[in-house]
Protein backbone atom coordinates (compact mmCIF):
# COMPACT_ATOMS: atom_id res chain seq x y z
CA UNK A 1 0.00 0.00 0.00
CA UNK A 2 1.26 3.65 -0.44
CA UNK A 3 1.58 5.81 2.45
CA UNK A 4 2.74 9.29 2.77
CA UNK A 5 1.25 12.60 0.89
CA UNK A 6 0.89 13.35 -2.74
CA UNK A 7 4.24 13.88 -3.41
CA UNK A 8 5.39 10.74 -2.52
CA UNK A 9 2.57 8.96 -4.35
CA UNK A 10 3.52 10.75 -7.39
CA UNK A 11 7.28 9.72 -6.86
CA UNK A 12 6.44 6.11 -6.30
CA UNK A 13 4.48 5.41 -9.28
CA UNK A 14 5.45 4.19 -12.20
CA UNK A 15 7.38 6.60 -15.24
CA UNK A 16 4.86 5.99 -18.37
CA UNK A 17 6.73 5.93 -21.79
CA UNK A 18 4.55 5.44 -24.74
CA UNK A 19 5.93 2.20 -25.91
CA UNK A 20 3.98 -0.65 -26.51
CA UNK A 21 5.96 -3.99 -25.72
CA UNK A 22 5.39 -7.27 -23.33
CA UNK A 23 8.31 -5.55 -21.15
CA UNK A 24 7.01 -2.04 -20.90
CA UNK A 25 3.03 -3.36 -20.31
CA UNK A 26 4.36 -5.85 -17.58
CA UNK A 27 6.29 -3.12 -15.55
CA UNK A 28 3.53 -0.99 -15.59
CA UNK A 29 1.31 -3.37 -14.42
CA UNK A 30 3.05 -5.31 -11.99
CA UNK A 31 3.85 -2.27 -9.60
CA UNK A 32 0.06 -1.80 -10.16
CA UNK A 33 -0.99 -4.42 -9.23
CA UNK A 34 1.53 -4.47 -6.22
CA UNK A 35 0.43 -1.11 -5.24
CA UNK A 36 -3.02 -2.77 -4.85
CA UNK A 37 -1.60 -5.75 -3.16
CA UNK A 38 -3.83 -8.31 -5.65
CA UNK A 39 -3.66 -10.05 -8.64
CA UNK A 40 -6.32 -8.17 -10.32
CA UNK A 41 -6.37 -8.31 -13.86
CA UNK A 42 -5.31 -4.75 -16.31
CA UNK A 43 -8.59 -3.90 -17.04
CA UNK A 44 -8.84 -2.57 -13.58
CA UNK A 45 -5.75 -0.17 -13.36
CA UNK A 46 -7.38 2.88 -13.80
CA UNK A 47 -9.76 1.58 -10.90
CA UNK A 48 -6.72 0.71 -9.04
CA UNK A 49 -4.76 4.05 -9.57
CA UNK A 50 -8.14 6.05 -8.48
CA UNK A 51 -8.80 4.08 -5.63
CA UNK A 52 -5.27 5.36 -4.62
CA UNK A 53 -5.29 8.14 -5.09
CA UNK A 54 -8.70 8.29 -3.19
CA UNK A 55 -6.60 8.13 0.05
CA UNK A 56 -4.69 10.95 -0.71
CA UNK A 57 -7.18 13.47 -2.81
CA UNK A 58 -10.08 15.75 -1.35
CA UNK A 59 -13.70 14.19 -2.17
CA UNK A 60 -14.25 17.03 -4.95
CA UNK A 61 -10.48 16.28 -6.36
CA UNK A 62 -11.23 12.67 -6.22
CA UNK A 63 -14.83 12.87 -7.80
CA UNK A 64 -12.77 15.14 -10.56
CA UNK A 65 -10.39 12.67 -11.05
CA UNK A 66 -13.21 9.95 -11.58
CA UNK A 67 -15.21 12.04 -14.08
CA UNK A 68 -12.13 12.49 -16.36
CA UNK A 69 -12.53 9.54 -19.02
CA UNK A 70 -10.60 9.63 -22.17
CA UNK A 71 -13.65 9.12 -24.18
CA UNK A 72 -15.56 11.60 -22.83
CA UNK A 73 -12.77 14.59 -22.06
CA UNK A 74 -13.21 16.65 -25.05
CA UNK A 75 -17.31 17.32 -23.73
CA UNK A 76 -17.76 21.18 -22.42
CA UNK A 77 -17.96 20.53 -19.43
CA UNK A 78 -14.25 19.29 -19.18
CA UNK A 79 -13.47 22.41 -21.79
CA UNK A 80 -15.04 24.71 -19.09
CA UNK A 81 -12.60 23.36 -16.46
CA UNK A 82 -10.92 25.52 -13.77
CA UNK A 83 -8.36 23.29 -13.76
CA UNK A 84 -6.00 24.91 -16.31
CA UNK A 85 -4.41 21.31 -17.49
CA UNK A 86 -7.58 19.97 -17.95
CA UNK A 87 -8.84 22.60 -20.32
CA UNK A 88 -6.25 22.71 -22.20
CA UNK A 89 -6.26 19.30 -22.81
CA UNK A 90 -10.21 19.08 -23.12
CA UNK A 91 -10.04 21.90 -26.15
CA UNK A 92 -6.94 20.09 -28.24
CA UNK A 93 -9.40 16.98 -27.53
CA UNK A 94 -12.24 18.66 -29.18
CA UNK A 95 -10.62 20.34 -31.88
CA UNK A 96 -8.93 17.24 -32.80
CA UNK A 97 -12.43 15.76 -32.89
CA UNK A 98 -13.91 18.15 -34.96
CA UNK A 99 -11.10 18.18 -37.28
CA UNK A 100 -11.27 14.56 -37.49
CA UNK A 101 -15.26 14.41 -38.28
CA UNK A 102 -14.31 16.62 -40.94
CA UNK A 103 -11.90 14.54 -42.58
CA UNK A 104 -13.54 11.31 -41.92
CA UNK A 105 -16.96 13.18 -43.57
CA UNK A 106 -14.84 14.48 -46.37
CA UNK A 107 -13.64 10.63 -47.24
CA UNK A 108 -16.84 9.33 -46.72
CA UNK A 109 -18.15 11.45 -49.43
CA UNK A 110 -14.91 10.98 -51.84
CA UNK A 111 -14.38 14.80 -51.36
CA UNK A 112 -11.51 16.89 -51.12
CA UNK A 113 -10.15 17.23 -47.60
CA UNK A 114 -9.58 20.58 -46.45
CA UNK A 115 -5.80 21.76 -45.45
CA UNK A 116 -7.45 24.12 -43.10
CA UNK A 117 -7.65 21.16 -40.42
CA UNK A 118 -4.47 22.28 -38.14
CA UNK A 119 -5.17 20.16 -35.49
CA UNK A 120 -4.90 17.07 -38.41
CA UNK A 121 -2.68 18.44 -40.78
CA UNK A 122 -0.07 16.56 -40.08
CA UNK A 123 -1.95 13.21 -40.56
CA UNK A 124 -0.04 10.51 -42.60
CA UNK A 125 -2.61 8.68 -44.46
CA UNK A 126 -2.10 4.95 -43.52
CA UNK A 127 -3.53 1.74 -42.20
CA UNK A 128 -6.56 2.68 -39.30
CA UNK A 129 -3.70 1.00 -37.36
CA UNK A 130 -1.20 3.58 -37.74
CA UNK A 131 -3.47 6.28 -38.29
CA UNK A 132 -4.57 5.90 -34.39
CA UNK A 133 -0.88 5.32 -33.40
CA UNK A 134 -0.04 8.65 -34.84
CA UNK A 135 -3.27 10.20 -32.97
CA UNK A 136 -2.29 8.39 -29.80
CA UNK A 137 1.46 10.12 -30.29
CA UNK A 138 -0.26 13.22 -30.86
CA UNK A 139 -2.37 13.34 -27.69
CA UNK A 140 0.88 11.90 -25.54
CA UNK A 141 3.02 14.88 -26.84
CA UNK A 142 0.62 17.16 -25.73
CA UNK A 143 -0.02 15.83 -22.04
CA UNK A 144 3.89 15.78 -22.24
CA UNK A 145 3.80 19.52 -22.98
CA UNK A 146 0.78 20.37 -20.45
CA UNK A 147 2.96 18.23 -18.15
CA UNK A 148 6.19 20.99 -17.96
CA UNK A 149 5.73 22.62 -14.42
CA UNK A 150 3.76 19.89 -12.83
CA UNK A 151 4.93 17.31 -11.08
CA UNK A 152 3.50 16.39 -7.46
CA UNK A 153 0.59 18.46 -7.62
CA UNK A 154 -3.21 17.16 -8.84
CA UNK A 155 -2.94 18.65 -12.22
CA UNK A 156 0.20 15.84 -12.71
CA UNK A 157 -2.19 13.14 -11.20
CA UNK A 158 -4.88 13.99 -13.61
CA UNK A 159 -2.29 14.14 -16.24
CA UNK A 160 -0.64 10.76 -15.22
CA UNK A 161 -4.26 9.56 -15.09
CA UNK A 162 -4.81 10.84 -19.06
CA UNK A 163 -1.40 9.01 -19.69
CA UNK A 164 -2.06 5.96 -18.53
CA UNK A 165 -5.38 6.15 -19.93
CA UNK A 166 -4.35 7.01 -24.23
CA UNK A 167 -1.29 4.02 -23.08
CA UNK A 168 -4.17 1.65 -21.82
CA UNK A 169 -5.79 2.34 -25.24
CA UNK A 170 -2.53 1.47 -27.30
CA UNK A 171 -2.36 -1.87 -25.11
CA UNK A 172 -6.19 -2.44 -26.21
CA UNK A 173 -4.83 -2.99 -29.74
CA UNK A 174 -4.28 -6.52 -29.77
CA UNK A 175 -4.40 -8.71 -32.78
CA UNK A 176 -6.13 -11.99 -31.90
CA UNK A 177 -8.65 -10.32 -29.92
CA UNK A 178 -9.16 -7.94 -33.04
CA UNK A 179 -9.04 -10.97 -35.27
CA UNK A 180 -11.10 -13.12 -33.65
CA UNK A 181 -13.63 -10.16 -33.29
CA UNK A 182 -13.07 -9.61 -37.11
CA UNK A 183 -14.05 -12.83 -38.16
CA UNK A 184 -17.10 -13.28 -35.66
CA UNK A 185 -18.44 -9.83 -37.24
CA UNK A 186 -17.84 -11.16 -41.08
CA UNK A 187 -20.31 -14.31 -40.29
CA UNK A 188 -23.34 -14.34 -42.04
CA UNK A 189 -26.21 -13.98 -39.87
CA UNK A 190 -24.28 -12.53 -37.04
CA UNK A 191 -25.89 -9.76 -35.02
CA UNK A 192 -29.59 -11.38 -35.70
CA UNK B 1 -32.03 -64.34 -60.57
CA UNK B 2 -33.68 -61.64 -63.30
CA UNK B 3 -37.53 -62.87 -63.65
CA UNK B 4 -38.87 -64.62 -66.20
CA UNK B 5 -40.20 -62.76 -69.57
CA UNK B 6 -42.97 -63.61 -71.50
CA UNK B 7 -41.88 -64.43 -74.89
CA UNK B 8 -44.78 -63.22 -76.61
CA UNK B 9 -45.67 -60.29 -79.39
CA UNK B 10 -47.03 -58.20 -77.00
CA UNK B 11 -44.11 -58.29 -74.42
CA UNK B 12 -41.98 -57.56 -77.59
CA UNK B 13 -44.11 -54.24 -78.43
CA UNK B 14 -43.88 -53.28 -75.14
CA UNK B 15 -39.52 -54.03 -74.92
CA UNK B 16 -39.20 -52.51 -78.37
CA UNK B 17 -41.57 -49.27 -76.76
CA UNK B 18 -39.13 -49.12 -73.87
CA UNK B 19 -36.26 -48.62 -75.88
CA UNK B 20 -37.58 -46.27 -77.53
CA UNK B 21 -37.95 -44.38 -74.46
CA UNK B 22 -34.66 -45.10 -73.02
CA UNK B 23 -32.84 -43.73 -76.40
CA UNK B 24 -35.08 -40.39 -76.43
CA UNK B 25 -33.88 -40.14 -72.59
CA UNK B 26 -30.67 -40.85 -72.78
CA UNK B 27 -29.51 -37.99 -74.77
CA UNK B 28 -31.50 -35.74 -72.47
CA UNK B 29 -29.29 -37.31 -69.72
CA UNK B 30 -26.13 -36.72 -71.33
CA UNK B 31 -26.68 -33.46 -72.17
CA UNK B 32 -28.46 -32.91 -68.82
CA UNK B 33 -24.98 -34.21 -67.27
CA UNK B 34 -23.01 -31.91 -69.99
CA UNK B 35 -24.63 -28.88 -68.52
CA UNK B 36 -24.46 -29.82 -64.59
CA UNK B 37 -20.67 -30.71 -64.95
CA UNK B 38 -20.13 -27.33 -67.22
CA UNK B 39 -22.45 -25.42 -63.83
CA UNK B 40 -20.35 -27.38 -61.52
CA UNK B 41 -16.66 -26.49 -63.04
CA UNK B 42 -18.54 -22.39 -62.74
CA UNK B 43 -19.77 -22.70 -59.68
CA UNK B 44 -16.34 -24.32 -58.05
CA UNK B 45 -14.36 -21.38 -59.60
CA UNK B 46 -16.53 -19.01 -58.02
CA UNK B 47 -15.94 -20.61 -54.98
CA UNK B 48 -11.85 -20.65 -55.45
CA UNK B 49 -12.28 -17.14 -56.25
CA UNK B 50 -14.10 -16.33 -53.33
CA UNK B 51 -11.80 -17.67 -50.88
CA UNK B 52 -8.50 -16.64 -52.18
CA UNK B 53 -10.41 -12.98 -52.15
CA UNK B 54 -11.27 -13.97 -48.25
CA UNK B 55 -8.19 -15.03 -47.69
CA UNK B 56 -6.53 -12.03 -48.96
CA UNK B 57 -8.76 -9.60 -47.33
CA UNK B 58 -7.94 -11.73 -44.18
CA UNK B 59 -4.08 -11.27 -45.16
CA UNK B 60 -4.63 -7.74 -45.62
CA UNK B 61 -6.87 -7.10 -42.61
CA UNK B 62 -4.38 -8.37 -40.14
CA UNK B 63 -1.70 -5.93 -40.44
CA UNK B 64 -4.36 -3.50 -38.56
CA UNK B 65 -7.05 -5.72 -37.29
CA UNK B 66 -5.84 -5.19 -33.67
CA UNK B 67 -7.54 -2.19 -33.50
CA UNK B 68 -10.77 -4.17 -33.67
CA UNK B 69 -10.46 -5.12 -29.73
CA UNK B 70 -10.62 -1.45 -28.75
CA UNK B 71 -14.28 -2.05 -27.54
CA UNK B 72 -16.08 1.33 -27.72
CA UNK B 73 -18.61 0.52 -30.16
CA UNK B 74 -21.07 -2.42 -30.59
CA UNK B 75 -20.50 -2.85 -34.04
CA UNK B 76 -22.36 -5.77 -34.59
CA UNK B 77 -25.61 -3.47 -35.13
CA UNK B 78 -23.68 -1.56 -37.75
CA UNK B 79 -22.79 -4.80 -39.87
CA UNK B 80 -25.93 -6.87 -39.35
CA UNK B 81 -27.84 -7.70 -42.63
CA UNK B 82 -31.20 -6.60 -43.41
CA UNK B 83 -31.86 -8.29 -46.51
CA UNK B 84 -30.42 -10.81 -48.64
CA UNK B 85 -32.03 -10.60 -52.54
CA UNK B 86 -31.31 -13.32 -54.19
CA UNK B 87 -33.05 -14.89 -57.66
CA UNK B 88 -33.93 -18.07 -58.67
CA UNK B 89 -31.74 -19.45 -61.44
CA UNK B 90 -32.77 -22.90 -63.41
CA UNK B 91 -29.89 -24.88 -64.94
CA UNK B 92 -30.66 -28.49 -66.32
CA UNK B 93 -34.00 -28.49 -64.30
CA UNK B 94 -32.20 -27.15 -61.39
CA UNK B 95 -32.77 -24.42 -59.58
CA UNK B 96 -30.29 -22.35 -57.63
CA UNK B 97 -29.54 -19.12 -55.90
CA UNK B 98 -28.56 -15.92 -57.87
CA UNK B 99 -27.03 -13.53 -55.29
CA UNK B 100 -28.44 -9.84 -56.51
CA UNK B 101 -27.78 -7.48 -53.62
CA UNK B 102 -27.24 -7.56 -49.45
CA UNK B 103 -28.72 -4.68 -47.34
CA UNK B 104 -27.18 -3.92 -44.21
CA UNK B 105 -29.10 -1.97 -41.01
CA UNK B 106 -29.14 2.01 -42.02
CA UNK B 107 -27.39 2.59 -38.49
CA UNK B 108 -25.95 5.75 -38.61
CA UNK B 109 -21.98 5.78 -37.20
CA UNK B 110 -21.66 8.71 -34.81
CA UNK B 111 -18.36 10.53 -36.86
CA UNK B 112 -17.59 12.66 -33.90
CA UNK B 113 -17.48 9.82 -30.50
CA UNK B 114 -16.11 6.94 -32.18
CA UNK B 115 -12.68 6.31 -33.32
CA UNK B 116 -11.29 6.79 -36.70
CA UNK B 117 -10.77 3.14 -37.53
CA UNK B 118 -14.17 2.72 -37.14
CA UNK B 119 -14.71 3.47 -40.84
CA UNK B 120 -12.29 1.45 -42.67
CA UNK B 121 -13.31 -1.44 -39.95
CA UNK B 122 -16.89 -1.07 -40.97
CA UNK B 123 -16.11 -0.82 -45.11
CA UNK B 124 -13.49 -3.86 -44.47
CA UNK B 125 -16.29 -5.95 -42.37
CA UNK B 126 -18.86 -5.38 -44.76
CA UNK B 127 -17.50 -6.57 -48.12
CA UNK B 128 -16.11 -9.75 -46.49
CA UNK B 129 -19.17 -10.11 -44.90
CA UNK B 130 -21.19 -10.48 -48.59
CA UNK B 131 -18.00 -12.28 -49.95
CA UNK B 132 -18.55 -14.75 -47.05
CA UNK B 133 -22.72 -14.77 -47.79
CA UNK B 134 -21.93 -15.55 -51.62
CA UNK B 135 -19.66 -18.12 -50.81
CA UNK B 136 -22.09 -20.03 -48.23
CA UNK B 137 -25.06 -19.23 -51.20
CA UNK B 138 -21.99 -20.61 -53.64
CA UNK B 139 -21.27 -23.61 -51.74
CA UNK B 140 -25.03 -24.89 -51.22
CA UNK B 141 -25.31 -24.56 -55.37
CA UNK B 142 -22.94 -26.54 -55.57
CA UNK B 143 -23.81 -29.51 -52.89
CA UNK B 144 -27.15 -29.04 -55.14
CA UNK B 145 -25.76 -29.40 -58.52
CA UNK B 146 -23.36 -32.18 -57.66
CA UNK B 147 -26.01 -34.12 -56.33
CA UNK B 148 -28.02 -33.39 -59.28
CA UNK B 149 -25.05 -34.13 -61.35
CA UNK B 150 -24.57 -38.02 -59.73
CA UNK B 151 -28.17 -38.56 -60.27
CA UNK B 152 -27.96 -37.36 -64.00
CA UNK B 153 -24.64 -39.24 -64.30
CA UNK B 154 -25.82 -42.39 -62.55
CA UNK B 155 -29.27 -42.44 -65.28
CA UNK B 156 -27.34 -42.06 -68.26
CA UNK B 157 -24.27 -44.49 -67.27
CA UNK B 158 -27.78 -47.19 -66.35
CA UNK B 159 -29.70 -46.36 -69.74
CA UNK B 160 -26.50 -46.68 -71.75
CA UNK B 161 -24.76 -49.75 -69.59
CA UNK B 162 -27.89 -51.42 -68.50
CA UNK B 163 -31.26 -50.47 -69.81
CA UNK B 164 -30.44 -50.29 -73.07
CA UNK B 165 -28.20 -52.98 -73.61
CA UNK B 166 -30.69 -55.00 -71.58
CA UNK B 167 -33.87 -54.33 -73.67
CA UNK B 168 -32.05 -54.96 -76.70
CA UNK B 169 -31.33 -58.28 -75.62
CA UNK B 170 -34.84 -59.20 -74.41
CA UNK B 171 -35.64 -57.99 -77.68
CA UNK B 172 -33.37 -60.08 -79.69
CA UNK B 173 -34.59 -63.25 -77.26
CA UNK B 174 -38.19 -62.67 -78.22
CA UNK B 175 -37.57 -62.52 -81.36
CA UNK B 176 -35.34 -65.59 -82.21
CA UNK B 177 -37.99 -67.25 -79.95
CA UNK B 178 -40.71 -66.20 -82.15
CA UNK B 179 -38.86 -66.26 -85.19
CA UNK B 180 -38.22 -70.27 -83.92
CA UNK B 181 -42.09 -71.00 -82.98
CA UNK B 182 -43.08 -69.26 -86.62
CA UNK B 183 -40.25 -71.68 -88.26
CA UNK B 184 -41.41 -74.86 -85.74
CA UNK B 185 -45.53 -74.02 -86.92
CA UNK B 186 -44.74 -73.57 -90.92
CA UNK B 187 -42.85 -77.24 -90.40
CA UNK B 188 -45.32 -78.86 -88.32
CA UNK B 189 -47.48 -77.38 -91.05
CA UNK B 190 -46.20 -78.95 -93.93
CA UNK B 191 -45.98 -82.22 -91.78
CA UNK B 192 -49.07 -82.22 -91.29
CA UNK B 193 -49.61 -81.14 -95.06
CA UNK B 194 -47.34 -84.00 -96.22
CA UNK B 195 -49.40 -86.72 -93.94
CA UNK B 196 -52.39 -85.30 -95.38
CA UNK B 197 -51.20 -86.07 -99.08
CA UNK B 198 -50.05 -89.60 -98.25
CA UNK B 199 -52.83 -90.90 -96.95
CA UNK B 200 -54.63 -88.90 -99.89
CA UNK B 201 -52.57 -90.89 -102.13
CA UNK B 202 -52.55 -94.62 -99.92
CA UNK B 203 -56.47 -94.36 -100.18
Amino acid sequence: MIAGDLEYVMTSLPHLFLKDTDRERSRVISIFQRYAGSEEKKENIITLFEEEMDKFLSAKESETLQQIRLQTVHQPIFQKSKIDVLRRFSIYCSRLKKDLYQLRTARKSGKEIATTLESIKDLEPGTPLEEEIQLIQWQWDKLEELMIGHYTDFEAVILFKLKLCVLLRWWSFDEQKGFERFLNLTEPGHGR
Amino acid sequence: MADRILMNKNTLAAFKAELKGYQTAFPVFEMKEQQLKEMVQVTENHIARLNASISETELKTRAWVSVMAEETVDLSQMVQEEEIITEKREIAGVSIDVFQEVSFSDKKVDLLNTPLWIDAALEVIQDQKIHRILLKMEENNLTILSRELSEARRMKNALKEVFIPDTKENIRKIEIYLGDVERLAIGCAKLVKKKKESKKAVA
